[in-house]
């Protein structure tokens, strides 16, 4: 099966997170091992973020924290342990997985579908604000530089920060009025992505069957 | 200042302040995290949440604060530094949490509505590690730190009394910075619009 795009990626978050939710027991190990065998198929790359240091140190302090909750006793320690490692590893798997397939595009066009009116277009015009309005403060600070000999004062901070908001101000006015010189709505742009691949459709199915699966299984064998 | 505002104007302010947001948190927050900078998550929801209320008292209109901070989330996944998705997750509650008590002042741009709105964003500043974690290990994990806290307080002798007075030290320093932040925002946008009044912003006025 084709890895899938976008739209499988937010299933499988959506249903590893409410999975690990609910799964207090057996559920949790049983959603790793499906989870961990449906990104050895999708992208098996993601698997690898569990030998990050960053996961280790949690990791190490989930241990921690485990063995002490159980009251230095192995065995309940040990099984709390694996339950929450298990969960960590998935959660991780699937927020890896998702950042792995999200792009700028995507996920403007996911807030514009979910009702964030005119997304896309702010991020659009952020993007290509964002450069100037750099330039515009590191421009004002070598002028307060300049003007003070290298040395700016305490309060050319406070003038700094008026200039670049006045700026960022009439900016958006300069947009605002080039935006309707050339007639261009807001509120309907980037409705035309296709977030949507043939692939995603059976990936969610997955997704989904995996994480009733866990859910059961935790019911059933708790 | 009127109050009501073109739904046009608004996402066009709101994507330019947002665009700044993100411009600071690709250059600052980032690496901040990288580097595992502590309160570096109060630091960015000072800059952030202060300069997206400056650009509402400028453009008072439902959502503005709200758009101001998803657009600057998703800028966020620019950054090549630390773990981009929880820290989004994180600027898009903030900007909630301050639209909601914006909301709750009918998005007057009083310095009361000001304050208010960047403390609840602050709290969530706390509130995000636990969340993360719990998100990732479950509710065993924040049961399991109440737990060694107490104990840790037994083994050092230490009264419960002290340990909730730390963590409401904790809580008390968000609640200052958003007070701060609230403050400096009213103040900037003051200025700013004295500014914009007195015509068009030259670094040598």
């Amino acid at each position: 099966m084709a890895p899938g795009g976008f739209v499988g990626s937010v299933h499988i978050l959506l249903a590893s997170v409410l999975a690990a939710a609910v799964c207090r027991g057996t559920g949790a190990i049983v959603l790793f091992l499906l989870m961990g065998l449906l990104w050895t198929v999708r992208r098996p790359c993601v698997l690898r973020v569990v030998a990050r240091r960053s996961f280790l140190v949690f990791a190490g302090i989930i241990a921690i924290s485990a063995i002490i909750a159980a009251s230095g006793s192995m065995t309940p320690a040990v099984r709390l342990l694996v339950l929450m490692l298990s969960k960590a590893a998935t959660v991780m798997w699937a927020v890896t997985g998702f950042a792995a397939t999200a792009t700028l595009e995507n996920l403007a066009c996911l807030g514009s579908r979910v009702g964030i009116v005119g997304l896309g277009f702010a991020v659009g015009t952020a993007a290509n604000a964002m450069s100037r309005s750099m330039a515009d403060i590191r421009d004002i600070w070598w002028t307060i530089r300049m003007r003070r000999n290298g040395k700016p004062r305490c309060r050319d901070w406070q003038r700094m920060a008026v200039t670049v908001l006045a700026r960022t101000s009439t900016r958006a006015d300069e947009m605002l009025l080039a935006a309707e010189a050339r007639g261009l709505d807001p509120e309907g742009a980037a409705a035309e992505t296709h977030l949507t691949t043939s692939a995603d459709l059976w990936w969610s199915l997955v997704a989904w069957s995996v994480a009733a699966a866990a859910v059961l299984s935790d019911y059933y064998y708790r | 200042m009127k109050h009501i505002v073109p739904r046009r104007q608004t996402i066009i302010r709101a994507a330019v302040f947002g665009g700044l947001w993100g411009a600071l948190e690709i250059t600052l927050g980032g690496p901040m995290q990288a580097a595992h900078i502590p309160f570096r998550g109060t630091v960015m929801t000072f800059l952030g949440i202060g300069l997206a209320l400056v650009g509402f008292a400028l453009t008072p209109s439902r959502g503005f604060v709200f758009l101001c901070g998803t657009t600057a989330a998703l800028l966020r996944l620019l950054s090549p530094a630390g773990q981009p998705l929880f820290a989004m997750a994180a600027i898009v509650v903030e900007a909630s949490l301050a639209e909601i008590t914006l909301r709750a002042f009918t998005h007057r741009p009083s310095t009361v509505a000001l304050v208010c709105a960047a403390v609840a964003a602050m709290l969530w500043d706390f509130a995000h590690p636990f969340a993360v974690q719990t998100l990732h290990a479950g509710v065993d994990l924040p049961l399991a730190y109440i737990r060694i806290v107490r104990k840790g307080a037994g083994m050092l002798g230490v009264s419960g009394f002290t340990v909730g007075a730390v963590v409401a030290a904790l809580l008390m320093l968000r609640v200052v910075a958003g007070v701060l932040c609230g403050l400096v925002a009213s103040g900037l946008s003051r200025a700013v619009a004295a500014r914009l009044q007195a015509g068009i912003p030259t670094p040598d006025e």
